[in-house]
Order: structure tokens, then C-alpha cells, then sequence
């Protein structure tokens, strides 16, 4: 009797250990931002039940605490807004954080809602493996209309045909400021490109002195038997080493990266940077 | 003899319950949760974490030309962003990494997004 005792406490333990989790476990974060680093000063993340269930909304405000683990004693606070990435479905938490050094930097963030939070870690790289701010953008040329037909150039279902008339080497080097976009509305890995390509769209009206372009992040998209893979990826994106899509680029008179922007774009980023 | 063999049956009884609850190398397995990172690019993913509904997390390495539901392993990005969660099919490798051969959304058949 006593070995069947010992048998079933043993199992209970077992069980035990392999299960975690209660019901008051604290929200957490996780970075959506795809290449945080140096210079970037942005950070996009999302907040969990720890079941995975999705936390967040314009009516649940965050504050952020964020601080370099090897200098705990340097804090940056900021108030970060709640943004949709698909308009009334999928949202992100975007804050801006002088991110001035690299390394892990430890995010505490408070909810209104009082619940607990746990904080999260994200990794400052000193150099994004994508083209970074400061840098001069890669001279790639792009196919343009009308030598190449428009619906060979975009999946968006309603192209503003100026985004596809000025190559990307050319829109670098005739001395006026840039808005890229690369994003694949049709076969796009993140529901975010459509929306942040009507975004981009809409400033491209407001900013006739701006060269607005969209690259599409593959090619041959309407070839028989296309494939979203890695060898249909367009050579601009290549250029660029993105590590994921879309990708909102704002560029200089001299061709220098002055903003970029991955997931989605916050009230007024990019076009404070024109505005200067 | 009789105490000896219940003896071992003890023994097995647990082990097989150890063995269940953290996996042999080689075994598979599959995890249902939500993604909490994805290391690599458009051309290559290098890894991803996955949450299980628990609040573990689990690392995996993708196998050679693994896809989600048909898109390149980048897709998983997407994930990330949306919290929408996934389930991966995988297999411990030699030295007990865990290697995704294939991630589905969860809930989903193979059918598609």
C-alpha cells in the first residue's frame, strides 16, 4: 500500500512540474519591433495574458520604464500610444525610447488597468542588420512604368501610379527627400502592409515636393507558378537586408537615411521628418 | 521476487511519467502558443520562440525549407505582430534542440490561411 502511496505522489509531483501557471499571473511584453537598434529611438510591442490572450487598446494606457541592464541606474520613461496595425483588430504598443547605447535594455511598463506586469528584455543591436539611419541608402534601380506595366509592379488593388514612376536610383541622387515602402499587399507575411501602405499613400498627396515609392518585396508575382519565396525577393529588399515587411524608409536630399520604420507607422513619425 | 518486481515497476512508472513531461532526444512532439520572437530575415529564419499556453517557452530551430502554412518561415513575423497562435510540429534533435518541421496556425487545418 505504502509503494502505491509513494507511486501516486510521485505521479502528482510529476504533474506537478509540468504544469506552470495560475491565475494571477502578470501581463506580459513582447517586442514586435523586428531590428531594434541604436538610433532607431522606437519600440513596438504587444501585451499578453500569459495564456496568450492579447491585452491592449486605446482605452488601456501603458507607461514604460526602460533602462540598460548594465546601467540600471539610467531610466528613460515614456507614455506609450496604443496604434492599430489593422484598424480595429490588430493593435501595438508604440513608445519612444532614446535607445542610445547597445545591448539589453530591461522594459517595465505599467497598465492602467493596475494589473501586474512583467518586464520584458530587448536586445539594442549597435548596427540593425537593415539599412540604418544615417546611412546612405543603397543605389538600386527599380522598373518603373510605363516600361514595365503597372500591374507587374504592385499588388495593390488601387495603385497611385506616381509611386511607381521614379526608380529608387534615380529618387536617391535628384537632390529631393524620399518615402520608400516595401510591402506586398497581396502576399504579404504581415497583415500590416496594406494598411501601412494606405498610410504612405494618403502622405503622398500631402507632400507633392516628396518622391514617394513603393517596391513591391518580390518579383514576378504574376509569373505561372510564383512562389513568395526567397528566390523571388525583389532586389531592392535584398539591398536593404530586411528582416521582415513592411518597411517605411523616409531618405534625405543626399540619399542618407533620416527615418525608418518597420509594422507600422505612429501619428505624425514620418511626417515630421519631411516637415524639417 | 514479488518486491523486486514492484520495485522496478515503480521505477518505470516514473520514468516513463519523467520521459512524458520533458521529451527524449529524437521524440516528437508539438506545441501549441503564440510567438514571442524571430531571429533572422526575409532570406532565413535562424529561430523563433513560441509560448506555450503554460507561460513556457520553447525555442526552435526551423528545419531546412520549412514553411507556415505554405509562406516562407518569415511568416512568422506576422505572428508576432497579430498574437495569433501557432502550433509546431517538431523533433528533438541530437544534442536535445528543439527542430520545427512545421507550424500551422492553431486551430487551422493545412489548407491555408
Amino acid at each position: 500500500m505504502r509503494r502505491i502511496l509513494f507511486l501516486v505522489a510521485a505521479m502528482a509531483l510529476i504533474a506537478a512540474a509540468c504544469s506552470s501557471g495560475s491565475e494571477k499571473d502578470p501581463l506580459i511584453g513582447i517586442r514586435a519591433s523586428s531590428d531594434p537598434a541604436v538610433g532607431d529611438n522606437r519600440l513596438l510591442f504587444a501585451v499578453h495574458e500569459v495564456d496568450g490572450t492579447r491585452r491592449g487598446g486605446p482605452d488601456e494606457a501603458v507607461s514604460v520604464v526602460a533602462s540598460p541592464l548594465d546601467s540600471p541606474d539610467t531610466e528613460f520613461v515614456g507614455e506609450a500610444t496604443f496604434t492599430w496595425v489593422v484598424p480595429d483588430a490588430i493593435g501595438l504598443y508604440l513608445v519612444s525610447i532614446p535607445f542610445d547605447r547597445p545591448g539589453i535594455w530591461q522594459i517595465d511598463f505599467t497598465i492602467s488597468t493596475g494589473e501586474p506586469t512583467d518586464p520584458f528584455l530587448v536586445d539594442i543591436q549597435a548596427r540593425p542588420r537593415s539599412t540604418a539611419i544615417g546611412e546612405v541608402a543603397p543605389l538600386i534601380g527599380t522598373p518603373t512604368i510605363p516600361a514595365t506595366p503597372l500591374e507587374d509592379l504592385t499588388t495593390d488593388n488601387d495603385p497611385l501610379t506616381t509611386m511607381y514612376q521614379v526608380s529608387l536610383d534615380t529618387a536617391l541622387t535628384n537632390g529631393r527627400k524620399s518615402v520608400v515602402i516595401f510591402a506586398t499587399p497581396a502576399f504579404c507575411t504581415s497583415a500590416a502592409c496594406g494598411p501601412m501602405l494606405e498610410q504612405t499613400k494618403a502622405m503622398a498627396a500631402r507632400y507633392p515636393s516628396v518622391d514617394f515609392l513603393h517596391i513591391e518585396v518580390y518579383e514576378g508575382f504574376n509569373d505561372p507558378g510564383f512562389a513568395p519565396d526567397v528566390d523571388h525577393l525583389a532586389p531592392a529588399v535584398v539591398a536593404f537586408g530586411l528582416p521582415s515587411e513592411p518597411w517605411v524608409f523616409v531618405i534625405d536630399e543626399r540619399g542618407v537615411v533620416i527615418g525608418r520604420f518597420d509594422g507600422v507607422l505612429g501619428e505624425g513619425e514620418v511626417e515630421d521628418l519631411l516637415d524639417e | 521476487m514479488l518486491r523486486i518486481v514492484r520495485t522496478l515497476m515503480a521505477v518505470a512508472a516514473v520514468a516513463i511519467g519523467v520521459s512524458a513531461c520533458s521529451g527524449l532526444p529524437g521524440s516528437e512532439g508539438d506545441v501549441v502558443g503564440i510567438v514571442t520572437e524571430v531571429t533572422g530575415d526575409l532570406t532565413a529564419i535562424e529561430s523563433f520562440v513560441v509560448l506555450d499556453t503554460a507561460g513556457d517557452s520553447h525555442k526552435f530551430t526551423p528545419v531546412d525549407g520549412m514553411t507556415v502554412m505554405g509562406s516562407p518561415a518569415s511568416h512568422l513575423r506576422d505572428h508576432v505582430v497579430s498574437g495569433e497562435p501557432v502550433r509546431v510540429i517538431y523533433h528533438k534533435g541530437p544534442n536535445g534542440e528543439l527542430v520545427a518541421d512545421d507550424v500551422t496556425h492553431a486551430g487551422d487545418s493545412h489548407t491555408g490561411d
